[in-house]
């Protein structure tokens, strides 16, 4: 999405759109007869042309992109390079407008990838709206040169460039040297798109073919943002741009007993449907069995987490579980906490507890009442039952947690009364709770 | 002190007898006439009463009324304590939603069965070839071993079952044996050298020197004071002089915590123990191929 156009522009009387903007700043930006920045010509860009007709961009900088053939007056000339492109899209921009009609293309841009494919998320779009955000936009990881793959290399992010004409001449640009790009995902050899001066030469669009994957991969040590953005061979006009934030933060998520993720997610698992909910939003989530995390922590979700601090330059680890997952978020915090000599600088910067039991093993049914270590905010639910009401499996008051002083017990709530443990991770006031605490807390 | 040689294998299999790497169906005695007197142990099976009223518990509502099914499982507890056990055991391992798989821990709970008692009801399950129930064995014991990521488990119960064995005359729970070896090498080493009666003080030291040296290596590099791929070679020199002992527990040690820390492995060791006249060993040694790096 183009934002940076569309802030620019600004409503100027009769309901027209007017671009606010000078004819410099037209020329990179907005292609021919796209005089609002929607990249398509269309009817209101034809309102905008009509508007402008008959005065000069000298004295109405707001009619600069309606002079299409830079002649100084917006006239009848204008009109005519204006018809063919209606409906269409221009590979040029003023005041060089010759008529000719351009290529659309559109990139989009895929949430991570976990081991051989996205399981246990489905393959999840990033939208038009998200994609250029700093924080909602595309996450990738760093690849750093340690990195564990154990399942094979999924650190790269998946993006589809679809184009209206086949074989389109494109070419992509990128803000920093960080990005680069392959065309397969384990980065076969002879399959990377090489850059010069930050720009590929035309991409390897077959005649005819109408779209190519592409897969983006972070290389260098350190976080930030890169734009990627694919414009026409012969100019530097942006068709279309994602915006990648490198994930400086990791969020696991572990289900309750003999919850297992699963796609599409189980609407009685609120665990993995908050999961799910982050992963649309930026982060870069996992999410498992609480089976996996042993009594002393150590499992798939610690090495995860591990991998992520020490070779992905991750320095913010959030942890939430339901039940056992509970038990296992804080087993999870005390291996983390206790081998920090060998793990690096992190903080873990989120916990939540929902009707935590911990989790020595599947027959544990103890409370797990201990605020996970070094956790700098945890949240907790819990309500209270007996063994006839739904066998006595209880979180409970966890000390300095959220909301103060202990957490909160649901049962005290209107939308909370009488619940159950097989309940409490369901309720849609948990999960909000969940997601509004941590957002705040945990950088993507 | 008897002969620990190993001097007899009742079954012998290329598949591994462990929570993690599957069956091994396969036991060690430690004297001939015990091992004339061994047979093939049956396969456990639940009590079906059990089963009905774990059933019946597992699938009623929250707030429904369960008096009847309580009666039910506190006679089972009074008149087969061993049977409702593992049958809770076969209840977890089959649960199908979040309220089935919390049904076993609550009715121990609930019921008061002790410990120990839970421990030696679930131990004989070690020796199933059903994986899945092995596992799930497995994953219950762990829950009577108090450990957390700063605190080892606690074999004692443990101990006492193969001390138990020794005075008795009867084979090795070697099922048991292995688990333990899998859970925490050292320990285990540590916990035979206790249950079998070793009393010479000069061999008692040899094998806790050992142990102490090859542990502090894989301490160091939990703790970052070593790189995952560096060791002293004081930690290989004793590995190599372990492997050589006599007493396939010792031997069976190396093998298991070269297969944890492979960074010990070395082609002679490696050669050595999947060479070993112990079938256990050779088994145990049977490493996968290195892949990815090790988390502390």
């Amino acid at each position: 999405m183009r934002r940076l156009v569309l802030i620019a522009m600004a409503l100027v009387g009769g309901g027209i759109a007017r671009p606010a903007i000078s004819l410099a700043d037209c020329g990179p930006l907005l292609a021919c007869g796209d005089i609002n920045g929607d990249v398509l010509a269309d009817l209101a860009d034809y309102a905008d042309l009509f508007g402008c007709l008959g005065q000069a961009p000298e004295f109405a900088p707001a009619c600069s992109c309606a002079d299409l053939d830079g002649s100084g007056l917006i006239d009848l000339r204008d009109f005519a390079l204006f018809a063919p492109l209606f409906e269409k899209t221009s590979d040029e921009v003023p005041p060089n407008c010759t008529g000719a009609v351009g290529t659309l293309a559109d990139l989009t841009a895929y949430r991570p990838q976990h081991g051989s494919g996205y399981a246990p998320f489905p393959r999840t779009a990033v939208s038009e709206a998200a994609e250029d955000s700093p924080t909602l936009g595309p996450g990738i990881r760093i690849n750093g040169p340690g990195d564990s793959d154990p399942s094979g290399e999924d650190d790269l992010i998946e993006v589809e460039l679809v184009i209206d004409q086949p074989g389109a001449e494109l070419a992509l640009r990128r803000s920093q040297d960080s990005l680069e790009i392959w065309t397969t995902r384990d980065k076969q050899p002879g399959t990377q798109i090489a850059f010069a001066a930050d720009r590929t030469d035309a991409l390897p669009i077959g005649p005819a073919d109408m779209s190519i994957t592409l897969w983006v991969e972070w290389t260098s040590l350190f976080h930030g943002l890169a734009e990627l953005q694919v414009e026409p061979l012969g100019s530097s006009l942006v068709k279309d741009v994602l915006v990648f934030h490198s994930f400086e933060g990791i969020v696991l998520a572990l289900g309750g007993e003999d919850q297992v993720p699963s796609i599409p997610v189980d609407s009685n698992h609120g665990t993995f449907l908050v999961g799910v909910v982050l992963y649309g939003q930026g982060y870069d989530v996992h999410m498992f069995d609480e089976d996996i995390v042993a009594a002393d922590g150590s499992g798939v979700a610690y090495d995860a987490a591990a991998d992520a601090i020490q070779n992905r330059l991750v320095e913010e680890v959030a942890i939430f579980g339901y039940s056992h997952g509970g038990g296992s978020t804080y087993d999870l915090a005390d291996r983390l906490d206790l081998f920090r000599a060998s793990l690096g600088i992190f903080t873990i910067t989120y916990t939540s507890y929902v009707d935590s039991v911990s989790n020595n093993s599947d027959l544990d049914v103890g409370m797990e009442l201990r605020r996970p270590p070094s956790t700098a905010y945890h949240l907790n639910h819990y309500q209270h039952g007996s063994f006839f009401q739904d066998l006595g499996l209880d979180g409970g008051p966890v000390t300095n947690s959220n909301p103060p002083p202990s957490g909160l017990d649901v049962e005290t709530t209107a939308w909370g009364a009488s619940s159950t443990h097989f309940e409490v991770d369901d309720f849609i006031q948990v999960r909000d709770m969940l997601e509004t605490t941590l957002i705040p807390q945990v950088t993507r | 002190m008897p002969d620990m040689k190993l001097l007899n294998v009742r079954k012998d299999s290329s598949i591994m007898n462990s929570c993690l790497r599957g069956v091994l169906g396969m036991s060690l005695c430690w004297s001939a006439s015990v091992c004339a007197q061994e047979t093939t142990a049956p396969e456990p099976a639940p009590n079906p009463a059990v089963v009905e009223a774990l059933q019946q518990l597992a699938s009623m509502a929250d707030g429904q009324p369960i008096e009847e099914t309580w009666d039910k499982l506190r006679a089972l507890n009074a008149s087969d304590p061993t049977g409702l056990i593992q049958g809770l055991v076969y209840a977890a391992r089959d649960a199908g939603s979040t309220r089935q798989a919390m049904v076993s821990g609550a009715v121990i709970k609930e019921l008061g069965i002790p410990d120990g008692a839970v421990i030696r009801a679930v131990v004989p399950l070690l020796e199933t070839e059903d994986d899945s129930l092995k596992k799930q064995a497995c994953n219950v014991l762990g829950g009577y071993e108090n450990q957390s990521a700063e605190r080892p488990p606690d074999f004692s119960a443990y101990r006492e079952i193969i001390a138990e064995s020794v005075r008795q005359g009867k084979p090795l729970p070697l099922d048991l044996i292995e688990y333990m070896y899998e859970r925490s090498p050292g320990l285990a080493l540590r916990t035979m050298m206790r249950a079998l009666a070793e009393r010479d003080p000069q061999r008692i030291k040899t094998l806790l020197w050992a142990e102490h040296v090859v542990a502090g290596v894989i301490w160091k590099q939990q703790y970052g004071f070593l790189k995952p791929s560096e060791i002293e070679p004081a930690a290989a020199e004793q590995l190599d002089k372990l492997a050589q002992d006599d007493a396939w527990w010792v031997r069976l040690y190396v093998a298991e915590v070269v297969g944890q820390h492979r960074v010990f492995e070395t082609p002679n060791l490696k050669a050595q123990l999947q060479a070993d006249d112990a079938s256990i060993v050779r088994q145990s040694a049977t490493w996968p191929d290195r892949s990815g790096s090790v988390q502390p």
